[in-house]
């Protein structure tokens, strides 16, 4: 038996709930979610029914009579040596969590859900990868600038901030409406989205504040690696700081997993209704174009799409307010062929796939100066990982392409760095933006 | 004593008795397990559209199976269930008076029932006088009309024995060569326990291997007794999803769309 594992199986199952009991019991194996995970393409074994399966072995182990009696016999078993956990770990890092099997589902099963079930395990005996375990620690960190390489790039960010309005950036202020929060993710990611927000707030002239450090790396990270605890601390952390400053709404411009965790996990995580909107700065800006507050000048600029990031759009229910935006913009807009909205396709790589893989460790070590150990078992886990994440993001890329689209607007920094990745691997003459970037230089305030 | 009395009458008690308690059991794991939090800010959506979420809730894995599971779709959804399982259950002419007997109500149903076979299909069509029965409903006499030359117990049957077998035969390569992890032994079990209902059920009919009495009410009380057998496991097994997962799955996703404001 692998030190460790019951425990943390007990703890995981602890907190059951009787939707997840619901995601437990009631696959009847028929596959109709297959097709539409991401990662199926690596192997009929990653189907999202099939990655769930690993943690129903447990739960019936564990949870249910026939299982304690008859074992494997009824799929009921706990990883047992090595080999098991190899396995386990590769189940659990083919998925994105993007919902797109809760969706398309004949019982509503949200096998993704299972999977962080999976990761939650694996974390309490130590299988989280390397570089998501780092991450995790910058982001429990007193100070998510941890050295003096990440603040410099900080501050370089908002120096160049600063540079743009013209003026001192309204840190850490009292009484803003609005609070924008950046992550440091976005620093790593897509710094000019961080200053494309910000001069975008100045220049609508709303009254707003920000953090003068990010409160997090991509907060909570304890949803991505599996570990309840620390995204209740990650938590408590962001709401006591716009209780500080006094907001009444945060604003997110990386529409990946801190916009969905805050805006729809947050309060059943912490048990308590958050005191402040949250808002993607999508929905911001339609709102100030629909009242009128700003218009878009048109500017004709090839063929332009919107790819909805699976956490915005499925998990969020953004998905008009970006095409208002757009459409205000071009004429030569096109929607990705493959489905929208609440079934798009996702770009591959979130939920920390992308910075898992081999390239992912690198960027993370060049921006933070800093080596990554990788565990023993890691040497075995990353590579065909690597594969499996380039087969993911090329089905993202060749949607793009069969529209021929010049310009991919998105509104998470994730989706943007998977999608410009496929772009450059796979040839393809398209370049993915974020819409504040976008819309930036077309923006003329009323 | 022979297996159709055993099946009708000794069987009959265990086996509400068996399937009550199971219901109770894996309904009060989900009482129990409820856990009441607090809830995030709903998006505002009208009523009309939480109407159409509500119903594409229940459409749209049928739509999503349409477009890229087509094999499934025919096998699963329309062979096996819309054409083949559904319809027989609850509609075809012996059910409904079988229903009917252990709860009256359900006579109301008559109208709808489905004829058991081709030969009284024809029948509808072709017999010049509505028939003559000692019943309160002529069986033939239901309102499909011409329809019934396909929706009749024969050709559903069939369609369901085609659609049950198909994915019985579906599920070896994906159990044994790609080695697909939720392929389960269980689901052998139920597609094959599913199997012999459906069999025994239209060999009873056709009064098949032969007439006489005897193989007739051995294969009649197989039927029943494997009928049985499905209704005393069903809360135990992945039949639980007719009775209760679906709807559970489907409403809890309605309400999350709702919350979501998708
Ligand atoms: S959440 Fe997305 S990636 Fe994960 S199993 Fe479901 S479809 Fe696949
Ligand atoms: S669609 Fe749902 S029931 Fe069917 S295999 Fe996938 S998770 Fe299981």
């Amino acid at each position: 038996m692998i030190e460790g594992i019951e425990k943390a199986i007990d703890t995981v199952l602890s907190d059951l709930d009787s939707v997840t009991l619901h995601f437990l019991e009631s696959c009847v194996s028929c596959g109709i979610c297959a097709p539409f995970c991401p990662y199926t393409i690596a192997g009929p074994i990653y189907e999202p029914a099939d990655k769930a399966e690993e943690m129903r072995y447990i739960y019936r182990k564990k949870m249910t009579i026939a299982g304690k009696v008859l074992g494997p016999l009824v799929g009921a078993k706990y990883p047992k040596d090595e080999k098991d956990l190899d396995r386990m770990i590769n189940m659990a890092y083919r998925c994105v969590n993007c919902r797109y099997c809760y969706q398309t589902c004949a019982f509503g099963i949200y096998s993704g859900k299972l999977v962080i079930m999976l990761r939650r395990i694996l974390d309490k005996v130590g299988r989280t990868p390397s570089t998501l375990k780092y991450l995790q620690s910058i982001e429990l960190s007193d100070s998510v600038l941890i050295n003096d390489k990440v603040r410099e790039k900080w501050d370089g960010i908002l120096k160049e901030a600063k540079e743009a309005i013209g003026k001192d950036l309204p840190l850490d202020k009292q009484g803003a409406e609005i609070v924008y929060l950046p992550w440091l993710v976005e620093a790593l990611l897509t710094p000019e989205v961080i200053v494309s927000t910000i001069k975008i707030l100045d220049m609508v002239g709303e009254n707003w504040t920000m953090p003068s450090e990010p409160l997090g790396f991509e907060p909570p990270m304890g949803v991505i690696v599996g570990d309840r605890e620390s995204e209740r601390k990650v938590f408590r952390r962001i709401n006591s700081y716009i209780a500080k400053v006094g907001g009444k709404k945060a604003l997110i411009s990386h529409g990946g997993t801190p916009y969905m965790e805050m805006r729809f996990e947050m309060p059943f995580v912490m048990n308590e209704k958050p005191s402040y909107d949250v808002i993607h700065v999508t929905e911001y800006l339609s709102d100030l174009y629909e009242k009128g507050k700003i218009r878009i000048r048109r500017e004709e600029n090839g063929k332009v799409t919107w790819h909805d990031p699976c956490k915005l759009a499925r998990g969020s229910g953004v998905v008009e307010q970006p095409r208002i935006l757009i459409k205000a913009s071009t004429s030569n807009y096109e929607d990705l062929p493959r489905g929208t909205g609440m079934y798009s396709h996702c770009c591959g790589g979130g939920t920390g796939i992308a910075l898992i893989t081999c390239d992912g460790r690198k960027l993370v070590e060049e921006f933070t100066g800093e080596k990554i150990k990788p565990a023993e078992w890691e040497e075995r886990f990353c590579p065909p990982l690597e594969e499996d994440y380039k087969k993911a993001i090329k089905q993202k890329v060749d949607e793009i392409s069969e529209i021929n689209a010049n310009i991919v607007v998105t509104g998470c920094s994730t989706c943007i760095y998977n999608i410009n990745k496929g772009a450059t691997l796979y040839d393809r003459d398209f370049q993915a933006v974020h819409i504040v970037q976008y819309l930036l230089d077309k923006i003329e305030v009323t | 004593m022979g297996l159709y009395e055993f099946a009708v009458y000794d069987m009959f008690v265990p086996t509400v008795a068996i399937f009550a308690f199971g219901m109770v059991y894996r309904l009060s794991r989900y009482v129990f397990l409820y856990k009441r939090a607090a809830q995030p800010m709903w998006r505002k959506t009208s009523v009309p559209h939480k109407i159409y979420l509500l119903i594409d809730a229940f459409v749209h894995a049928i739509v999503a199976a349409i477009k890229r599971s087509k094999v499934t779709f025919v096998s699963g959804i329309f062979l096996l269930h819309f054409f083949g399982v559904i319809p027989i259950l609850f509609l075809l002419s012996h059910h409904i008076v079988w229903w009917s007997y252990y709860f009256p109500p359900y006579s109301i149903l008559s109208p709808l029932a489905i004829p058991t076979s081709a030969t009284s299909s024809a029948l509808t069509l072709t017999a010049p006088f509505a028939p003559v029965t000692g019943m309160s409903h002529g069986f033939v006499n239901t309102i499909w009309g011409p329809l019934t030359v396909v929706l009749n117990g024969d050709v559903l049957a069939i369609l369901a024995i085609i659609g049950t077998t198909f994915k019985l035969l579906e599920k070896i390569p994906e159990k044994f060569k790609e080695k697909l992890a939720r392929v389960r032994l269980g689901d052998f079990v139920a597609l094959l326990l599913l199997l012999a209902i459906l069999i025994s059920g239209y060999m009873a009919t056709h009064h098949l291997p032969s007439g006489d009495i005897e193989t007739y009410k051995f294969m009649l009380g197989l039927h029943i007794l494997t009928a049985e057998i499905l209704v005393l496991l069903l809360p135990f097994t992945k039949f639980f999803h007719f009775v209760f997962s679906f709807w559970y799955g489907k409403l809890h996703e309605a309400y999350d769309l709702w919350r979501r404001g998708l």
